[in-house]
C-alpha cells in the first residue's frame, strides 16, 4: 500500500464508527507516511457533499482495491443512520 | 486661555500567537504533543493546553512579525491532479462534475493550487481557521477557500484541510472538505 492508494476496510470497530468509517467503506491513502502501523486513509462522500474526513486505520483493517467509489461510502453512512 | 489637547493615536496590536513546545521531561512521550512541537497557532485557536494530565508541554510566545514573514504553505498538486478532477476515473467521488460546473477544468489544476496556497496561507496568518482533529498524524484546521465562477458571475467557496507542521508550515490535506 502507498500514498494515494485505493482501500477498503475490512473490519467494524468502535474506533472507526465513532468517526463514522464502517466496514466496507472505501478511501484513499491520505499521506505519504505509515505511524505505529497505520496509514491515514481519507473517506470521501460523492458530489458536494462533505467528506467523512481522514483517521489513522490499521493497516491489517484494510485491504487494497483497484479503484474507489464514494457512492458505496453513502450507501454505507444511510445503512448506519450517520 | 488655550487648552492644549493631547492626541493619542490608538494602533491596532498585533494578534498573537503561540509556539507549542514538547519538553523531553519523561520517558513517556504523547504521540499528539509530539506532532504539535514548534507548530505555531493563533492564541485563541490552540489546541487544548495542557493537553493531558502530567503534560509537559508549554506555550511560547511568538512575535507575529515571525509569523507573517516565516509561515508558509504547500499544497500537494496530486491532490487537485489526479484526485480532485480524477481523469482516469479511480476514484469516482463526483468532484470533477462539481468543478466543471463552476467551469474549472483538470487545466485549471495549477490556478487552483496557486490560488488555494494563497488563500490557505493568508488565512492561517490571519487566523481565520478552525481547529479540527488531532492525532498522531498531526493538528488539522479548515479554512474557507472562495473562487470565482469561471462561466458566470458570482463566487463559490468550500472548506479545504491542513495540517498544521513545525515552523510556520501549513499543509494542504483536504482539498475539497465540502460547501
Amino acid at each position: 500500500m502507498k500514498y494515494l492508494d485505493c482501500v477498503e476496510v475490512i473490519v467494524e470497530k468502535e474506533q472507526y464508527a465513532k468517526n463514522g468509517v464502517h466496514k466496507g467503506m472505501q478511501g484513499v491513502i491520505w499521506l505519504e507516511e505509515s505511524i505505529d502501523g497505520t496509514w491515514d486513509v481519507f473517506f470521501d462522500l460523492w458530489g458536494e457533499h462533505g467528506p467523512i474526513g481522514d483517521i489513522a486505520i490499521k493497516k491489517e483493517d484494510l485491504k487494497l482495491i483497484p479503484r474507489m467509489d464514494a457512492r458505496i461510502n453513502e450507501k454505507i453512512k444511510a445503512e448506519f443512520g450517520d | 486661555m488655550s487648552c492644549y489637547v493631547r492626541k493619542t493615536y490608538l494602533q491596532p496590536s498585533p494578534p498573537k500567537w503561540d509556539m507549542w513546545i514538547h519538553r523531553d521531561l519523561s520517558d513517556n512521550h504523547c504521540e499528539e504533543c509530539l506532532v504539535l512541537h514548534e507548530c505555531w497557532f493563533e492564541k485563541k485557536k490552540t489546541p487544548k493546553w495542557p493537553h493531558h494530565p502530567f503534560c509537559h508541554c508549554i506555550l511560547v510566545d511568538i512575535q507575529y512579525n515571525t509569523v507573517l514573514s516565516l509561515s508558509s504553505c504547500k499544497c500537494p498538486y496530486e491532490k487537485i491532479d489526479p484526485y480532485l478532477f480524477d481523469p482516469d476515473n479511480f476514484y469516482k467521488h463526483g468532484k470533477s462534475a462539481m468543478l466543471e460546473s463552476w467551469g474549472y477544468t483538470i487545466q485549471d489544476s495549477t490556478y487552483l493550487k496557486e490560488e488555494i496556497e494563497k488563500q490557505g496561507l493568508e488565512k492561517y496568518r490571519n487566523g481565520d481557521y478552525t481547529l479540527g482533529q488531532l492525532n498522531a498524524y498531526g493538528q488539522r484546521i479548515s479554512i474557507r477557500v472562495e473562487l470565482p465562477r469561471k462561466n458566470g458571475d458570482g463566487m463559490v467557496s468550500f472548506i479545504t484541510g491542513w495540517m498544521v507542521k513545525p515552523n510556520g508550515l501549513i499543509q494542504l490535506n483536504t482539498p475539497f472538505g465540502g460547501k
